[in-house]
């Protein structure tokens, strides 16, 4: 490891590199300690990863999308793996509102780190009541829209049109003045589109990609290994693709891009980062791996270190594209 | 050794899914929280070749060993880096040199059907595999009258939970009566079948083509042996591929006998967090679906749904 020198001459140490960011909203920045959060759907509420992790290991946390009503969620089989990733059909199976304020959100808070709640509707009103619901709760430091997610027949609509996802973006920000982060879709033609849109609406941070929509085909069952025809794709599979859009997003927009998609390693977070995200979130690779970022922060901090940098958001946005 | 009731609470215990599936007549030693380990590289000790493309994992795991009960298991996390993705769960088939505080590795049979346990086949002792667990619920110890019997019915890889039940009743529980029924499509394929002879366990076995025993399959052999007995006098516990579960579901309910089904769904992560493993949840529960991994892997025989 080389051995860097500040400009007061003293060596720096790696545990020095400062990783943290903050996430800006009309009530005052969200700060988080370092940029990794679990991504929704696949951390339950937290409590599921209490075995094995203290869920504050994370900057902020993110369940499961919430919906004013409970929901029953998909029929099996749901999750079917697929070359470096997954498909999944899971159909945002959840508590609903009010279970989710009286028995989960007080234990999310207890873990000691930013809470951010992901919220999904069938209509722009079902946003707005969530929203008001759970701004007044004090453990609420944030919002995330899911208006993505490709396993059931409504909320993507949201994001698939920019003028519906500002819209919905603007009628949730009269709701709140804390963080809201807009989930977008990478099924579109134009994620900069999408991203403007959100922006427009009062957007402080844009998340993408949430899952891109696939299927796995049994030929002799002339059907679908899921018990729906089609999944969300999730996985190193996509890393690809949701670099490709952080970076799209990130020159449309100047809010905070938050990258999602295929992580499965420290290094990746540093590429999403050079692409223009400040925060970013793992998702898939927990399953693997739950206490991951036990080791990562460290290590995330030696490769920094190594690179010269005191503060890892000096690499937000440092692509340099060829030609 | 007495036990605590199985809670079919998650193991944190937010009620998500928490339908008491399990009468109150089902006692376990319960499965403690916080006693999982964070996943972990652990030294193979032998990965022993059983035919038939079946296989023997022992792994040096202490910790793994002390905490495991019959009817877990452990995610395994196989190919090198994420590819393949996804953890194989596989039941812990036993603690070695026995179950308690002096067990120190843990027995994994796996059947070599896809690039997972492929990767696994190629496993030698000295390497390092890396195991996520002990995870789920323990099987159940149903209560029965000093005259009622056990039965422990296994079809093909379902032997393996079977396996370390029976090595846990015999020392826990030596005045309970129980047996083991294998099936297998031919007799090259009752693995396990020896393990039990050699800890001096009662099995019968049956095969589709009657190369050993029942010329059948294991749910007949079932019906043989417990039809005609008194009611209250019989329970089991069942693990065995997808149609044999189904058959001793229907053969226990129409009974009205106490069966514990032990499934294998696909599940991506084993701990509650992806919701991807379900099945439906009995009526009037308070979710439609529930997890196969935590509120599982056994669940009644009367409370698995019409499909699954």
């Amino acid at each position: 490891m080389t051995s860097l020198q500040s400009e007061s001459g003293t060596p720096v140490a790696a545990s020095r590199v400062d990783l943290s960011t903050e996430i800006p909203s009309p009530g005052g920045p969200l700060r988080l300690a370092h940029p990794i959060m679990p991504a929704s759907g696949t951390f339950g509420y937290g409590e599921e990863f209490e075995p094995f992790v203290d869920p504050a290991v994370f900057s902020a946390i993110i369940g499961k999308s919430i919906s004013r009503e409970r929901r029953t969620g998909n029929p099996p089989p749901r999750t079917i793996e697929t070359p470096a990733g997954m498909l999944n059909s899971i159909g945002l199976q959840n508590p609903g509102l009010d279970a989710f304020v009286e028995s989960y959100l007080p234990r999310m808070a207890q873990y000691g780190v930013p809470v951010i709640v992901n919220t999904v509707g069938r209509t722009l009103e079902d946003y707005v009541e969530l929203t008001r619901v759970l701004d007044v709760e004090p453990a609420v430091a944030g919002f995330e829209l899911n208006i993505s997610c490709p396993n059931v027949n409504e909320g993507l609509q949201f994001g698939l049109d920019p003028e519906a996802t500002r819209a919905l973006v603007a009628a949730v920000r009269a709701e709140t003045k804390l963080p809201i982060i807009a989930k977008l879709t990478p099924n579109v033609t134009d994620i900069g589109e999408q991203a403007v849109a959100a922006e427009e609406g009062g957007a402080d941070c844009i998340s993408v990609i949430n899952t891109l929509v696939g299927m796995s085909v049994d030929w002799r069952k002339r059907g679908s290994r899921l018990g729906r025809a089609t999944g969300g794709l999730s996985g190193p599979a996509i890393r690809p693709v949701a670099l490709r859009m952080v970076w799209q997003a990130s020159q449309a927009v100047s809010v905070p891009i938050c990258g999602i998609g295929g992580i499965t390693r420290p290094e990746h977070v540093l590429e999403f980062l050079v692409v223009g995200a400040s925060t970013v979130q793992v998702g898939t690779h927990l399953f693997r791996d739950p206490a991951c970022l036990t080791r990562w922060l460290d290590e995330i901090r030696d490769l920094a270190h190594d690179e010269g940098l005191e503060r890892l958001s000096d690499l937000v946005g440092t692509f340099e594209a060829a030609g | 050794m007495t036990g605590r009731r199985v809670s079919n609470q998650p193991r944190s215990g937010v009620a998500i899914n928490a339908p008491q599936s399990q009468p109150d007549e089902c006692q376990s030693d319960g499965h403690a929280k916080n006693r999982l380990q964070p996943s972990a590289l652990y030294p193979v000790a032998s990965n022993r070749d059983l035919g038939e493309n079946w296989f023997d994992l022992v792994v040096d795991a202490p910790m793994l060993a002390r905490n495991s009960r019959a009817g877990q298991f452990v995610q395994v996390a196989v190919g090198e880096e994420d590819e393949p993705l996804i953890r194989r769960p596989f039941s812990v088939c036993d603690v070695l040199p026995q179950p308690g505080p002096d067990a120190a590795q843990i027995r994994i049979l796996y059947q070599v059907v896809g690039p997972g346990t492929r990767w696994m086949r190629s496993l030698r002792a000295g390497d390092s595999v890396d195991l996520l667990g002990p995870l789920g619920n323990p099987l159940p110890q149903p209560e029965l009258p000093d005259d009622g019997e056990l039965f422990l019915v296994g079809g093909g890889i379902g032997v393996a939970p079977l396996f370390l039940y029976s090595r846990e009743l015999q020392l826990e529980r030596p005045e309970r009566k129980f047996r083991v029924l294998l099936g297998a499509r031919r007799k090259s394929l009752l693995v396990g079948k020896d393990g039990f002879l050699e800890h001096g366990i009662s099995i019968e076995v049956s095969t589709d083509d009657g190369s050993d025993g029942h010329h059948g399959n294991v749910v007949e052999l079932l019906h043989g042996l417990v039809d005609g007995r008194p009611a209250g006098t019989v329970a089991g516990i069942g693990c065995g591929p997808h149609g044999m579960n189904v058959a001793l579901r229907d053969f226990a309910v129409e009974r009205d006998l106490p069966f514990w089904i032990s499934l294998e769904n696909y599940m991506p992560c084993g701990f509650g967090a992806c919701f991807g493993c379900v099945i439906e949840a009995p009526a009037g529960s308070p979710t439609k679906y529930r997890r196969v991994c935590l509120e599982g892997p056994a669940f009644p025989a009367a409370e698995l749904p019409a499909v699954f």
